[in-house]
């Protein structure tokens, strides 16, 4: 590669994001140019075949001009590599050609913005790179300020269940952002995740994880809200969020069995951005709807639950005057997975399970905190986090039981 | 008057055989800089002379260069390194006579050399008699050649060039009980320009050393001349009168001279002082040459091509002049805030390597002794735009002493040998007007002329080589330049052209090895002929043409199409 050694390779995998990658190049750009002018950089854009003119627009953006980089002056020449990826098109090849990159320029440090994630600023950039390249962490994951109403899906079940199994406080185990030093990018290239069907929707925690279980030092940084996901069913979300925790939790399997605690993460960056409002739930249609659905996969259930833990899931659904059990939730997580490990169920119908279970204890959380102060929801996300953490022992048992 | 006793029978002085007898001559030169003081000793008493100089001419004359610029040696109290002159028509006893001057330059004639010498046209010395005589009476007719006020308010905002040492550009004096202008030290009382007397009197002089045969003057601080209220009294359309007038006087007089100017200013700030050709021939390219430090260190060409794509063209007869080292510290001024950091951080890492804004510290040292980087930095100043000036010593990778106070770290004595005083000087050392460098790595007994006269390979004759190749063709002096800026930006690649003539250079700015794919589609069958070596290059063809090239490799070749 032309471009040689770098310090910071800036990586943006791209699919149709015409909208946005001109201004996070410009971003990145200033970045370099304004804040890190004595370091070898570089700009590299995945891109997974758009049809939006997106690789174009990033190859042509002038970055000489304008309101810019008026009073500042790179020390060094700025490199844009463009490059369609080959495989198949997928976050994990995007990922996997950056990395590729990034060991081949011996960057210290790989920074991946997301180009349908949250506005990107020049200093925000700044900040992501600046404690990789100070060596401060390995890892930098962002962290997102939520309603703790919101985002259900992470804040019920994939960050206590990180917290708890991984022993690492870390807040936003899937965001799509990051960054690491160059040396987690080799080592993560020479896993075999790549390959696995699932690495597509896998990767984003497979890589918190791996860092983790990696023994790398890991920091958060505050980001601004995050845009939506792409869309997808709720069927489709869960399915690939049960399945990524699964590829996760197989591939570290010694590492989490002997975690304890939760080790609470260093934070950079200030939380600039002022909490979103909560989203906008029918709850009592949710709960309506789960009812139903469980009511009608019982039997399947039977398969999966403990039938302590099922009797108790039935008699929650019926009662007259519902709690919000943690701990029924917490186990009911950990003999999904336990079952998603021992293969006593395809996944797809695992998912499909799982699905109105969590809709469920969705709408149950909604309901008891739709009037109550923000403090006091976030607190019961905090309980749930050590419910998950204490209850622990019951996800190494069921995961290594025999059947 | 000539002394003609000491001329060579070969070449008269009434006929020098100049290496070049174009009267742009400057456009294709190589200068080679030194200071009488610290070239040769002849008479024991530890300080550099003309006689002693003349008696090393042959070592100058071997490198192939074409013109010495000597730094000041007029009469001084030396309170700045003889910038501070007290007499513009004499030399300082401690260098020689008069005579031993004129025998000087007419043994460079000789061997076809030329010399240029120093004018210091802003200020004089307070120890000249001009001055003396301004000061003695608000009478005197010389009064009027310095600058007086009785208040120090006037060009209030004129900023201080001396500002460790000066708190204001006005100094008082008790003797005429009245302030004089000076805008660099308070002893430099500052010429008035606005008197023509003055402007007569500085052509006379000018005319005395151009009639005894000097080839021009290397003009010291040329933006300051004039004064003018509520001006910053820099750059004043009144000072290019006063240099176009001399220059119109000196094409009148004489042919073949030129002038070069001395303005650390940014290129298109320096452009007016070359007029329409008629003020200055030359002026020195300042920013250009921390640039190419600062690429080699980033092993990226950006700076340097920053640098030279803005530097604006200038009349056909003039010339940049550019240098890698001289007798300052390597100036930072002409670059940003974060550039001089960053030379400061990999350039000058002990503290006491740093002066001003700047670096005080041999080509050398700054390369850590780096042979290889030491000839890229060589490569490049003799091919780029521009005449190249080689600071003495700096042939033969001399090292410095930081030890040494204001910038005599660079000012040491010449080393001829691992003898005595390095040759330099029959005096007892502890008489030396400086120390000589003695360290293990850059010391007398490692560095010196005479092992490198004894060693083919050495840095001493590579220069020579150097100097000989670029000598073989005018494209380097007068070409244009067109960067070819392949992927790899640790390799610098750019085309010279003059006419049908055409050079290919190639640079590898980085310590490993490096290849580039150079787009010379234009360039489709001409081949490239190594210059050095004469080896011949496959044909250039519409494909990119690949080249590999080594740790600080360069490359020059020569396109022909056969």
């Amino acid at each position: 590669m032309a471009v040689g050694q770098v310090d910071v390779l800036v990586g943006l995998p791209t699919l149709n994001n015409a909208a946005t990658v001109v201004n996070i190049a410009k971003a990145i750009h200033v970045s370099f140019t304004r804040d890190l002018p004595r370091l070898r950089t570089v700009i590299i854009n995945s891109d997974a075949g758009s049809t939006d003119g997106t690789p174009e627009l990033i190859r042509d953006a002038s970055f000489e001009h304008g309101d810019m980089v008026q009073t500042s002056h790179s020390l060094r020449t700025m490199h844009r590599v463009v490059t369609p990826y080959h495989g198949i098109p997928g976050k994990n090849t995007a990922l996997q050609s950056l990395f590729a990159a990034a060991v081949l320029t011996q960057a210290e440090t790989l920074v991946v913005i997301d180009p349908a994630g949250p506005a990107t600023t020049a200093e925000r950039v700044t900040e992501l790179i600046t404690p990789i390249w100070r060596a401060e962490v390995e890892f930098l994951a962002p962290r997102y300020r939520r309603h703790p109403r919101d985002g259900a899906l992470v804040t019920q079940l994939v960050r206590p269940l990180v917290r708890a199994v991984y022993g690492v406080e870390l807040d936003e185990p899937l965001g799509a952002e990051f960054a690491c030093s160059g040396r987690f990018a080799s080592h993560c290239l020479e896993q075999d995740i790549w390959q696995q069907d699932a690495a597509t929707f896998a990767i984003d925690l497979w890589l918190r994880t791996e860092a983790i279980a990696h023994g790398l030092t890991i920091g958060q940084i505050w980001r601004p809200p995050t845009a939506s996901a792409a869309p997808t069913t709720l069927r489709q979300a869960v399915r690939q969020i049960l399945l990524s925790l699964l590829v996760a939790l197989r591939a570290h399997e010694s590492f989490w069995h002997t975690a304890s605690d939760a080790v609470k993460l260093p934070t950079w960056g200030d939380d600039r951005t002022k909490c979103p409002g909560a989203a906008e739930w029918d709850h009592v249609a949710l709960a309506v709807q789960a009812q139903h659905d469980i009511s009608e996969i019982r039997p399947l259930l039977e398969g999966v639950l403990d039938p302590a833990v099922l009797s108790r899931l039935v008699d929650e659904i019926g009662a007259t005057d519902p709690r919000l059990d943690d701990e029924l939730w917490v186990r009911i997580v950990y003999d999904f997975l336990g079952a998603s490990n021992r293969g006593s169920a395809g996944m797809d119908h695992l998912a499909d399970m799982f699905v109105p279970i969590y809709m469920w204890r969705a709408a149950r959380f909604m309901s008891f905190t739709a009037h109550e102060p923000d403090d006091v929801a976030q607190t019961r996300l905090n309980t749930l986090c050590d419910a998950f953490l204490r209850l622990k022992p019951l996800l190494v048992n069921s995961w290594t039981v025999e059947v | 008057m000539r002394t003609d006793a000491h001329a060579e029978p070969f070449a008269p002085a009434s006929m020098p055989m100049y290496r070049s007898a174009d009267p742009l001559w400057y456009k294709d030169a190589v200068f080679y800089q030194l200071h009488v003081k610290s070239f040769a000793d002849s008479n024991g008493d530890g300080i550099g002379d003309f006689p002693g100089l003349t008696a090393k001419l042959d070592h100058v004359s071997s490198l192939g260069v074409d013109c010495l610029w000597l730094q000041p040696m007029y009469p001084s109290p030396f309170k700045d390194d003889g910038y501070d002159i007290s007499d513009y028509v004499n030399i300082h006893p401690s260098y020689g006579t008069l005579q031993d001057f004129e025998r000087f330059l007419e043994q460079a004639h000789s061997r076809g050399l030329r010399v240029i010498i120093e004018l210091v046209l802003n200020h004089t010395s307070d120890q000249h008699a001009w001055f003396a005589e301004a000061r003695s009476s608000r009478d005197n007719p010389r009064r009027d050649w310095y600058v007086w006020s009785d208040t120090d308010d006037r060009y209030r905002g004129v900023r201080i060039i001396f500002i460790d040492t000066e708190l204001s550009n006005w100094a008082w004096d008790p003797v005429s009980k009245s302030y004089y202008w000076h805008r660099f030290f308070s002893h430099q009382p500052d010429l008035n320009y606005d008197n023509p007397a003055v402007r007569d009197e500085v052509w006379q002089v000018m005319k005395f050393w151009l009639d005894l045969g000097v080839d021009g003057f290397r003009v010291d601080a040329v933006p300051y001349l004039v004064e003018r209220e509520g001006t910053s009294c820099e750059n004043l359309p009144e000072t290019h009168d006063v240099l176009k007038e001399l220059r119109a006087k000196l094409d009148a007089h004489f042919t073949g001279r030129v002038l070069l100017a001395e303005a650390n200013m940014w290129p298109e700030d320096v452009r007016p002082y070359f007029g329409n050709g008629d003020e200055f021939h030359m002026s020195f390219h300042f920013p250009i040459m921390p640039r190419i430090f600062m690429a080699l260190r980033l092993e990226d060409r950006k700076p340097l091509i920053d640098i030279i794509e803005r530097t604006p063209s200038i009349p056909d007869t003039c010339q940049w002049a550019i240098f890698l080292r001289n007798h300052d510290e390597l100036t930072l001024e002409m670059v940003t805030e974060i550039e001089r950091q960053y030379m400061w951080d990999e350039y000058a890492k002990d503290p006491r390597a740093r002066i001003n804004l700047g670096i005080r510290r041999r080509l050398a040292t700054l390369m850590e002794g780096d042979r290889r980087r030491v000839q890229l930095m060589s490569g490049l100043l003799m091919s780029l735009p521009g005449s190249p000036i080689m600071y003495y010593g700096d042939e033969i990778g001399m090292g410095d002493n930081m030890y040494l106070g204001d910038r005599n770290s660079v000012r040491t004595p010449m080393q001829w040998s691992n003898g005595v005083n390095a040759g330099f000087s029959n005096a007892d050392p502890e008489r030396l007007w400086l120390p000589l460098v003695s360290n293990a790595l850059y010391g007398y007994q490692a560095v010196n002329v005479d092992s490198q006269q004894r060693n083919p390979t050495s840095l001493l004759n590579w220069t020579r080589r150097l100097i000989e190749v670029r000598r073989s063709t005018r494209v380097f002096g007068r070409g244009s330049i067109e960067f070819l800026k392949p992927a790899n930006h640790r390799v610098l690649a750019f085309t010279r052209t003059l006419g049908r003539e055409r050079a290919l250079v190639v640079c590898n700015l980085a310590g490993t090895a490096q290849v580039a794919e150079l787009d010379l589609s234009a360039l489709a069958g001409a081949i490239p002929i190594e210059m050095f070596g004469g080896s011949i290059f496959p044909r250039i063809g519409r494909e990119p043409y690949p080249v590999m090239i080594g740790p600080y490799d360069f490359y020059w070749f020569r396109l022909r199409w056969l």
